[in-house]
């Protein structure tokens, strides 16, 4: 009963809704920041953020030590988090609505593999852009992703059409196949290559963040939900089929064309500062629509926040189960993941194979 | 090129000219002309996989005629942009599939979206003219409902409350009369009829076209092979020709055609 009424709240007052979740973040935030092996209270870690606001507000009692964690690890950490969980929930979105299929998601179709062997690979050959070495990586990473979507979309259109069972295979093959070479790669290097070692690409986890991370994923980040937004009522059309898209006036060809670029953009700056992480762009649109409809005028900006909620949230609980050592958050999103995606695949609530 | 082709009349609401559509060598059409004027209801007849429904996907601009040209109000289709069309030439296709949860009035609000610039909010208007196209289509009721709990009929009939939604001054529907029951056919015919819309629409059943088109074409195989009134083409020959069957065709009271169908076994008893 509960539940169906704040679906309800959610469908009508989608707003209203989306305020309130961000809110909800913002406590979120503070409240991950403040639970960990070493435990910080509540009240410390907002006087941390106010003393870097203001250096007049005085935090002497606080030893320095913490002061580090909450600034340089804890808190760049969530909101890497945040940046990474709502660009996969984004990317979820573009991909179910340009092969019109709810399973599609950037890591079960191979995109996000495609994405660490493209960043992988631009490490290891120590090729360096002439334009700019610092984004040797990001473009190495993007170029992977575009060429696994590439592989995925076409294998999988026969006479024009994408079929589910088809897209499904070849994003398994394709998925598998990035997997292995990234291992491959990861593991032939040489010692001194700064690759990380292969369970950051495989498992994909936000232990390695930084205040450096951050900026890229945030500024790709911002202009995507955007784009998507003002995508919004084509993309409904479009999950009514092309035909009846293009009979509403849809440029088909052309919004193709942008879910493809924004899916690689997501995908790969999530990938390259969090490895593969999978099925949050399955879970957070899955619930979404769930809760509010496939009106992307709704789903977009409250898949975008849900996606923030649900990776910081998993990523305490990542930190937290073992303690003092720390799982890769990919693990928890996989086995949350996988079952959702069985599950939705045993309803047959989507009509496979036809 | 196309261009210089002379438009046969003013009042034409759709031409074409010469369609031509091939998939790797095989021509699915070769080169049909038709006129549709305005105002009129033009019906489509052929046997299964004489070309109706690329016809109809040529004009509604799914396919890519890969020679000749099609003409809305005057102007070759090609040069006029998607969203301009949309707001001319409204579809009820054949299949509707979605695996994706809208509730029936997010479907026929789609039919506003030609006319919605990005970020754009509805409006009263659009509740308005989607309360009002359900009710044509008698699903005012189900305006709540998922779109994909419905049934097949019941789907048509939300589809054809989008395309009404749409507001265009034509209407393209390809085999709208599917999957409804025979009181559904007539009523969605007789709605269609008063539509002052110009409609263009596949059928198969020779009765209905004949209840209600003003003109009527035939495709067998990818060619043009009948053009006229309902009374003119519906002949036991050209039902023969077309169909490989034997009908009697008969004007009611009224001055209605009826077509009446022998079945092969009776044929044969009667023969033997």
């Amino acid at each position: 009963m509960m539940i169906q009424r704040i679906c309800k709240f959610v469908q009508e007052h989608t707003g209203v809704s989306c305020v309130i979740l961000t809110l909800l973040l913002l406590v979120s935030l503070i409240l991950c920041v403040s639970i960990g092996s070493a435990d910080i209270s509540f009240v410390d870690v907002w006087r941390i953020i106010f003393h870097q606001l203001n250096s007049r507000f005085a935090i002497d009692d606080i030893r320095p030590g913490v002061q580090n964690i909450v600034i340089y690890l804890r808190i760049p950490r969530a909101l890497l988090g945040m940046v990474v969980g709502a660009s996969l929930a984004i990317s979820g979105i573009a991909m179910q609505a340009f092969t019109k299929n709810p399973l599609s998601e950037p890591y079960v179709l191979g995109v996000s593999s495609g994405a660490s062997v493209g960043a992988v690979l631009s490490i290891v050959s120590g090729l360096i852009l002439p334009w700019g070495a610092r984004l040797t990586i990001p473009v190495g990473s993007f170029c992977g992703a575009m060429a696994a979507i590439f592989v995925v979309y076409t294998l999988s259109r026969t006479s024009g059409e994408i079929t589910p069972m088809r897209l499904i295979l070849v994003g398994v093959a394709v998925s598998a196949i990035c997997g292995a070479m990234t291992d491959f790669i990861v593991y032939t290097a040489p010692q001194d290559a700064q690759v990380r070692e292969a369970t950051f690409w495989m498992l994909g986890g936000l232990g390695n963040a930084s205040w450096e991370e951050l900026p890229l994923p945030s500024l790709v980040l911002v202009p995507s939900v955007i784009v998507m937004l003002f995508l919004a009522r084509s993309l409904n059309a479009m999950m009514m089929g092309d035909d009846t898209a293009v009979t509403l006036g849809v440029n088909i060809a052309l919004v193709r064309k942008i879910l493809i670029f924004l899916t690689a953009l997501l995908t790969s700056c999530s990938v390259m500062v969090s490895g593969c992480i999978g099925f949050i762009g399955l879970i957070v649109p899955h619930i979404v629509r769930s809760m509010a409809g496939s009106d992307h005028r709704k789903l977009i900006p409250l898949a975008g926040i849900f996606g923030s909620l649900f990776l910081l949230w998993a990523d305490v609980a990542a930190r937290l189960i073992c303690e003092p050592a720390e799982l890769p958050v990919g693990i928890l999103t996989a086995l949350m993941g996988g079952p959702l995606f069985l599950w939705m695949i045993h309803a047959r609530k989507y009509s496979f194979g036809k | 090129m196309p261009a210089n082709i002379p438009l046969e009349s003013e009042n034409a609401m759709i031409q074409t000219n010469k369609i031509v559509y091939s998939i790797d060598n095989t021509e699915i059409l070769s080169g049909i002309s038709l006129h549709i004027p305005k105002g009129e209801l033009v019906g489509i007849l052929g046997p299964n996989g004489s070309g109706k429904s690329t016809l109809l996907k040529c004009i509604y601009r799914v396919l890519k005629p890969s020679g000749g040209a099609v003409f809305l109000e005057g102007r070759e289709l090609s040069q006029i942009p998607p969203r301009e069309s949309a707001q001319k030439l409204a579809v009820v296709a054949q299949h509707h599939f979605s695996n994706f949860d809208f509730t029936v009035e997010e479907v026929v609000l789609m039919g506003r979206s030609p006319y919605k610039k990005a970020l754009e909010k509805d409006t009263e208007r659009d509740s308005a003219i989607v309360r009002e196209s359900l009710e044509k289509v008698g699903m005012e009721n189900f305006s709540k409902r998922n779109f994909l709990t419905l049934s097949g009929g019941e789907q048509q009939r939300v589809i054809l409350a989008r395309a009404l939604a749409q507001q265009t001054p034509c209407l393209i529907l390809d085999e709208p009369t599917n999957h409804l029951d025979i009181k559904y056919q007539l009523q969605l015919m007789d709605l269609i009829r008063t539509l002052d819309q110009t409609v263009f629409m596949a059928l198969h059943d020779l009765n209905i076209a004949a209840m209600y088109c003003d003109k009527l074409y035939v495709v067998k195989k990818g060619q043009l092979v009948g053009e006229g009134s309902p009374k003119e083409l519906l002949t036991p020959a050209f039902i023969r020709e077309v169909y490989e069957i034997d009908a009697d065709v008969m004007e009611t009271s009224g001055g209605e055609l009826r077509v009446l169908y022998h079945p092969a076994h009776r044929r044969k008893e009667k023969e033997g």
